[in-house]
């Protein structure tokens, strides 16, 4: 709806926001005096809902993205999510000042100046702030829903945590990047009851709707029955979404599934993934049993050399180095830390490959290997100053800059020809 | 004349649906809380009820159940929220709605809804 001057509904949208933001500003103020009366706080969340709920039969986004933010707070407060403060008072006022500011400027003008729209985000932001974030220290729970903070798994569940390998390359790609730029993305596990149905719930259509959607499928986990037995009243299928929204927007939009939904907040490197097999036996098991034979067999070079490899990747490297490992397990990642103005270029004579003889090796240390030494490759960026992400350094050969994503993407992806070729190798094998 | 009774707080909104539903014929009248439309109502009972969710001394839901209970459910009833989602529309159907919308709510769809509650054909 456009605003006009002769718009006597616009007229009275002013004459009520001003009574409103008069009445929001006392009643901010009465808080102050009895921070814990629920009837004052009861009122502001409502005057601040009906100014936000105004707002939006008109196309004022400037002014609504801050009211909801305001709303979105008081309600935490009013739910004891949050705690009213002095800050919390005086952003919220700050706030109001802004809408007013919009309302006169809306008033004289017909419109909200351009200009305004980042302040709005600014404001939005500030608010957003006091909203209770415990992404970095531990699990956050709001409306009964639980959000699992950020962690790389521990080594012995790295694996069995790769449900995201699910996620087409180039949308991990794209939410890699968009966690390096400072956005917190979300994993959603969605099980539906087998009844959902009878509850009124539309699992498809609340899995669609789910706020900052980035990716989400739909899939069967356990067999499906045969046509004929199959129960069209019972839900069985399960969804798995990748979303951009903010842990409250979550907590909220969930509120009512709390049993049915696992929210994790994704660790950005968890999206860097190979694509191959799960079904690897742990590094630590072989590299036991293989370092305990070579003792037993008094082989000490090869245990130096085996423990040496274990340690900086270097046998797996043998193997990962026709894979594009070395480049960032030992000189292109030391590139990024030091600043080169050039990736070193590939030893093209490098034949580790052929003398690491890996046919008469087992697979299952072979791949052992490879996982540690990704392990430890992941590790090492995770390790990284944050800052050097976004550093482009020039290939020699391809002639163009490359950051430290897209070296890694190039990696994965060379080794996932080296584990599609494994695979095929078992598959065919008599 | 069909009579019309909208329950919200927010006067914006009562004057936005008032200037929708009058210019398509209907006769509408306005209480600002649940209280104030309980009392219109014994006056009186209207043909349709459009309501709002959060208002002050007697919110939306409370104000469907003690209709019903008063009136039964004779009368339809549209609530309009802020939420989309299905449990709210659910409570507001268990709370005695005969419809539910999502704010904000246009013109034509508002009349659309409207016209189905009342049985009237939809143009």
């Amino acid at each position: 709806m456009n605003a006009s001057p002769a718009n006597p509904l616009l007229e009275q949208f002013l004459s009520e926001a001003h009574d409103l933001l008069e009445s929001i500003g006392k009643k901010l103020l009465q808080l102050e005096e009895a921070p814990d009366d629920q009837g004052i706080l009861n009122e502001l969340f409502r005057s601040v809902h009906t100014l936000k709920g105004n707002s939006g039969l008109f196309t004022w986004p400037e002014m609504t993205r801050v009211l909801h933010a305001g709303e979105d707070l008081l309600g935490m407060v009013r739910s004891g999510n949050a705690s009213y403060s002095r800050e919390l008072a005086d952003r919220l006022l700050e706030a109001m000042d802004f809408v007013d500011v919009l309302c006169r400027e809306i008033k004289s003008m017909e419109c909200i100046d351009a200009a305004r729209a980042a302040e709005s985000e600014r404001m939005t932001e500030g608010l957003r702030k006091l909203m209770p974030s415990k992404a970095a220290t531990g699990n956050a729970a709001l409306s009964g829903v639980t959000i699992a903070a950020a962690e790389l798994p521990s080594e012995n569940v790295f694996w069995e945590n790769l449900s995201l390998g699910s996620v087409p390359e180039a949308a991990r790609m794209a939410a890699f990047r968009q966690c390096r730029e400072g956005e917190t993305l979300f994993w959603i596990d969605y099980r539906p009851e087998r009844e959902c149905f009878f509850h009124g719930d539309d699992p498809l259509n609340t899995a669609r709707h789910c706020p900052g959607l980035l990716w989400g499928r739909v899939f069967a986990p356990d067999p499906l029955p045969t046509l004929t037995d199959l129960d069209t009243y019972s839900c069985v299928v399960k969804f798995q979404l990748l979303t951009a929204a903010s842990r409250e927007e979550l907590a909220e939009y969930y509120r009512y599934l709390p049993d049915q939904v696992e929210i994790s907040a994704v660790a950005p490197l968890l999206l860097v993934i190979p694509q191959g097999s799960r079904e690897v036996p742990t590094a630590e098991k072989h590299f036991c049993a293989e370092a305990l034979r070579m003792l037993e067999a008094a082989d000490f070079a090869s245990l130096r050399q085996f423990v040496q490899a274990m340690l900086e990747g270097g046998p797996a490297e043998s193997w990962l180095t026709s894979a594009g490992f070395s480049g960032v397990s030992a000189d292109s990642g030391r590139d990024y830390v030091a600043g080169s103005d050039q990736l070193t270029p590939t030893d093209l004579n490098n034949r580790k490959t052929d003398l690491a003889n890996h046919n008469v090796r087992l697979l299952e240390q072979i791949l052992a290997e490879f996982r540690t030494a990704r392990g430890l490759l992941l590790k090492r960026v995770d390790d990284l100053d944050s800052s050097l992400y976004a550093r482009a350094i020039p290939h020699p050969r391809l002639k163009t800059p490359m950051r430290l994503i897209d070296h890694l993407y190039f990696v994965a992806e060379h080794d996932d020809h080296h584990l599609a070729r494994i695979w095929d190798l078992v598959n065919t094998a008599p | 004349m069909k009579r019309i009774l909208i329950v919200d707080d927010a006067a914006t909104v009562r004057m936005y649906h008032r200037g929708i539903l009058e210019s398509a014929g209907y006769k509408v009248e306005e209480a600002w809380n649940g209280i104030e439309a309980l009392e219109k109502t014994l006056e009186s009972p209207f043909d349709l009820y459009i309501v709002d969710v959060n208002m002050p001394k007697l919110d939306g839901y409370a104000f469907l159940r003690e209709l019903r209970q008063q009136q039964g459910p004779q009368q339809p009833a549209i609530m309009i929220s802020t939420e989309a989602a299905a449990r709210d529309e659910i409570v507001a159907y268990q709370a005695g709605a005969s419809d539910y919308l999502v704010k904000p709510v246009h013109a034509a769809q508002l009349l659309t809804h409207v016209r189905l509650m009342l049985g009237e054909e939809i143009q």
